[in-house]
């Protein structure tokens, strides 16, 4: 037998623990948004059996029904929030195995589905890599099938964060492959001689890391919270491209202004992040975002569903196509043109569009065709993907 | 199911408290073994049967020692051991029988479930026979509360092992206070904190260390990764003691200390009357002393305690890796029976708890290793000075600040600084009166406690027990 002392009084408080136990789960379903939800967690949350099933398999049901709570139990991305803040801003920890940081400089190390420090060893080369003559012929084969005698197709690489900024990498990165990074900054072995081929070969290709290495130290330049090149250091990389297609031309002049911005990691670091960075000062002359061409475009042109147009006082027509990095760039390109058409190359079911670029540039009667990437988004294969397609 | 989870904390507890206390006086130990047996059975669905049929069997063992004649209560206390263990044994050795001793490489046998908390719950089965056996406690005619007794699921899945004589009393008759109310607060607070916010923390470090190749590791991380495994694995299960003890003074229960401050130990000896105590007292009472003791020869005496401790380690897991690891324990314990503890009893404190503590940590290697080789190569890694793998490969703020907090808590010294403003809970006896504003601080920190560990939870990080599976 289980006796009471104040029977009332404990069992008005065993109500008590209990109501304040069973919040999370009472509010959560209650306010549960399953598509919001869905989204939140990348995958389709539990539903509850019905009673067909629970009959066939009890077991099951539960667990079901188990699941279907825990999907929906209130507040978990908010705890997750507060605990990633405390750990990135009081603990000053990467707050999440994908990065690495050095202060507030935070590197980007590897993606979902990758080993531990994948992103950071392909930026820099690190381990048996194929040689730039893979690379080079990958990109002849593009421009061979994409360049018409009006129309030019140029190449732009842009150097990620590990190896622009390689003497940075904290001591959390493996000291042979920190030194492998300097070295390769140092001797820049792939792209080098691929900007060399091309050249030969009457293309334009640049993988602007002089340029860029010479502005890094500027505060601001690559944001210390960010992935992507963004602000001066796009503009940088936009600058370096056009003066290889246009060296009559004088080199465009946009002071440059520091503004205060969202981090392009928050994604990863699940908490907004606000950071400064130095951005260009196009005035007039900056490129603006035409949503309404861009959705006539898209009706016109399946492939070109969430493709960006931007119009601004330059001449000709350019369309840029890339991976996120040309999310970042496009706009700085955008400037010396009267419009420029940003196609996400990874939003592409890349195989059976790739084979339509073709035919949808000659539509679009575009004067340059740039293809953007990171070094990384090159390294480990992004132009073989185009050079299937397009050679099928 | 564990306790630091969402499922048990948000919806099994509150659920269960209702049931609870709005229930009878009488229908409180039906309502606690039905919660019991939902408990098990969502964590190991079908295995309910397995638990139900341990009960039954041990409840008519029982009955059958209380009432036989003396040569037939040894008779089926004998078969009552024999069943339990060949429970045990059939579920948990199998697999390492065929395939780690005898080579068969069958998949069948290391296929073979092993049902959660069956070292466990065997093992309360086992000394509730005993004690019937040797009369230190009456049989128990009721299946339910027998039931009860051995399915409670507050200690079901990771101990304390509990001693049915201890509770048989409260079976029948207990009374939940205020204070029981309190103290249930105040340990499962204090416990879930130890699990979440310490042990949680520093695992990753553990995890790292062990699972990383040793030829790559320097001495400084190897030495952490251990360092981390040490804490973490004190912190996890002290947590879980302390969850599972508040958790039965909510249900009025009093279930005994587990863990004693055993880091502070300066020998092995006393460590062995710190860590686990309620399985460590098992081993003594049921084994120990069935062998004959230190009652014998000295050879005698540390024969016993290599079977002991050799035994010990297999409960924990059927891997040679444990079995190391009882027998590295064993052979210090007779070391230190051998003049070992004279010269530590010489040494100054701090020197012995270094010894206690080097002693301890290097024997975790094993005990947490994935196998021999990767223990051994890990202890090699201890005299490596240059490697790839430095400690900022692995080491957060967080981990090193939880590290800190955690070896710092592992004394006694910072309780007995909060025990100056807050009602602390006690194991022992209670005070007669508690001061009221002590029980309001305690509430605030408590509640603090709580609510810092509920956050983490939420936050997303799985944490089973490290307890779980033995």
């Amino acid at each position: 037998m289980r006796q009471l002392d104040y029977p009332w009084l404990l069992r008005a408080l065993a109500l008590v623990l209990a109501l304040a136990l069973a919040t999370p789960i009472v509010h959560g379903v209650a306010t549960a948004r399953p598509a919001v939800l869905s989204a939140l967690y990348g995958r389709q949350i539990a539903t509850l059996p019905t009673a067909e099933q629970a009959l066939a398999n009890p077991w099951q049901a539960l667990s079901q029904s188990l699941a279907y709570l825990s999907d929906r139990t209130a507040w978990v991305f908010a705890s997750s929030r507060i605990v990633d803040r405390v750990r990135y801003d009081w603990l000053g920890d990467a707050a999440s195995s994908k990065l690495v940081r050095n202060g507030a400089f935070v590197f980007l190390a590897r993606l979902a589905d990758t080993g531990p420090l994948h992103v950071i060893e392909s930026a820099c080369l690190y381990g048996p890599r194929a040689g730039p003559d893979h690379l080079i012929e990958q990109s002849l084969t593009v421009h061979g099938a994409l360049a018409r005698p009006d129309r030019r197709v140029s190449f732009l690489v842009i150097p990620s964060k590990p190896l622009l900024y390689a003497e940075r990498l904290p001591v959390a990165v493996p000291k042979a492959l920190r030194a492998h990074c300097r070295t390769t900054l140092d001797t820049n072995p792939l792209f080098r001689p691929w900007q060399e081929a091309l050249a030969e070969a009457g293309v334009v290709g640049v993988f602007p890391l002089e340029r860029m290495r010479g502005a890094r130290e500027q505060s601001g330049y690559y944001p210390a919270e960010n992935f992507h090149a963004e602000g001066a250091s796009a503009f940088d990389a936009a600058q370096a491209l056009l003066a290889r297609l246009y060296p009559d031309e004088p080199m465009l002049q946009a002071p440059l202004k520091r503004v205060r911005a969202r981090a392009d990691l928050e994604f990863i670091l699940r908490h907004p992040r606000w950071i400064e960075r130095l951005e260009p000062d196009y005035g007039a002359r900056r490129a603006r975002p035409d949503r309404e061409r861009a959705r006539a475009l898209a009706a016109a042109h399946p492939e070109l569903r969430g493709a960006q147009v931007f119009t601004a006082e330059g001449e000709g027509r350019a369309v840029v196509i890339g991976s996120s990095f040309s999310t970042y760039l496009a706009p700085h390109l955008a400037v010396r043109f009267g419009e420029t058409i940003r196609v996400n190359i990874e939003a592409l079911p890349v195989a059976e569009h790739a084979r339509a670029l073709g035919p949808v540039l000659d539509a679009l009667d575009a004067d340059e065709v740039i293809f953007v990437h990171h070094d990384t988004g090159i390294i480990d294969g992004g132009y073989g993907i185009l050079t299937n397609a397009l050679t099928r | 199911m564990v306790f630091s989870s969402t499922d048990f904390l948000f919806l099994f507890l509150p659920v269960f408290l209702l049931a609870y206390f709005l229930a009878s006086a009488r229908a409180a130990n039906a309502v606690l073994l039905v919660a019991s047996l939902a408990f098990y059975a969502v964590g190991e669905g079908g295995f309910v049967a397995l638990m139900l049929a341990s009960i039954g069997l041990n409840w008519a063992l029982g009955l059958r020692i209380a009432r036989a004649a003396t040569k037939a209560r040894r008779l089926w206390l004998t078969t009552g051991i024999v069943a339990n263990l060949g429970l045990l044994g059939g579920f948990k050795y199998t697999g390492f029988l065929a395939n780690g001793v005898l080579g068969l490489d069958s998949s069948a046998a290391a296929a073979i479930h092993l049902p959660l908390g069956i070292s466990f719950f065997t093992f309360q089965a086992i000394s509730y026979l005993v004690d019937v056996h040797r009369r230190d406690a009456e049989a128990e005619t009721s299946p339910l509360r027998l039931g009860t007794y051995i399915a409670m699921f507050p200690q079901l899945i990771a101990g304390p092992i509990v001693r049915f004589a201890s509770v048989s009393e409260a079976l029948r008759n207990r009374t939940v206070t205020l204070r029981h109310f309190y103290y249930a607060y105040a340990f499962f607070a204090l416990g879930l904190a130890s699990k979440v916010l310490l042990a949680d923390a520093v695992a990753p470090m553990a995890d790292a260390v062990f699972g990383a190749d040793p030829r790559a590791l320097r001495a400084d991380t190897a030495a952490l990764g251990i360092a981390a495994y040490t804490l973490q694995i004190y912190f996890d299960f002290l947590g879980y003691s302390a969850m599972a003890i508040g958790l039965g003074h909510l249900l009025g229960f009093t279930f005994p200390r587990n863990f004693d401050f055993p880091y502070t130990a300066r020998s092995l000896t006393e460590f062995w009357r710190r860590w686990h105590i309620s399985l460590s007292t098992w081993f003594r009472d049921y084994l120990y002393i069935s062998l004959g003791g230190n009652r014998g020869p000295a050879w005698r005496t540390y024969l016993n305690l290599w079977i002991v401790f050799l035994l010990t380690g297999l409960w924990h897991g059927a891997a040679w890796s444990f079995i190391v690891w009882g027998i590295g324990h064993g052979a210090l314990l007779v070391a230190e029976r051998l003049g070992g503890a004279r010269i530590l009893e010489r040494l100054p404190h701090p020197l012995a708890h270094l010894y206690l503590i080097v002693a301890v940590a290097l024997l975790w290697v094993p005990f947490r290793a994935d196998s021999l080789e990767a223990a051994g190569g890990l202890i090699a890694a201890l005299a490596r000075l240059d490697a790839e793998l430095v400690p900022r490969a692995f080491l957060t703020n967080e981990a090193l600040l939880s590290m800190a907090l955690a070896a710092l808590l592992a004394a006694p010294h910072a309780g007995r600084i909060m025990d100056m403003i807050v009602e602390m809970p006690r194991y022992g006896p209670w005070p007669e009166r508690l001061k009221p504003w002590r029980v309001v601080a305690g509430l605030a920190f408590f509640s603090l406690l709580a609510t810092a560990s509920t956050i983490k939870l939420l936050s997303g990080s799985y944490s089973p027990f490290l307890y779980f599976r033995f």
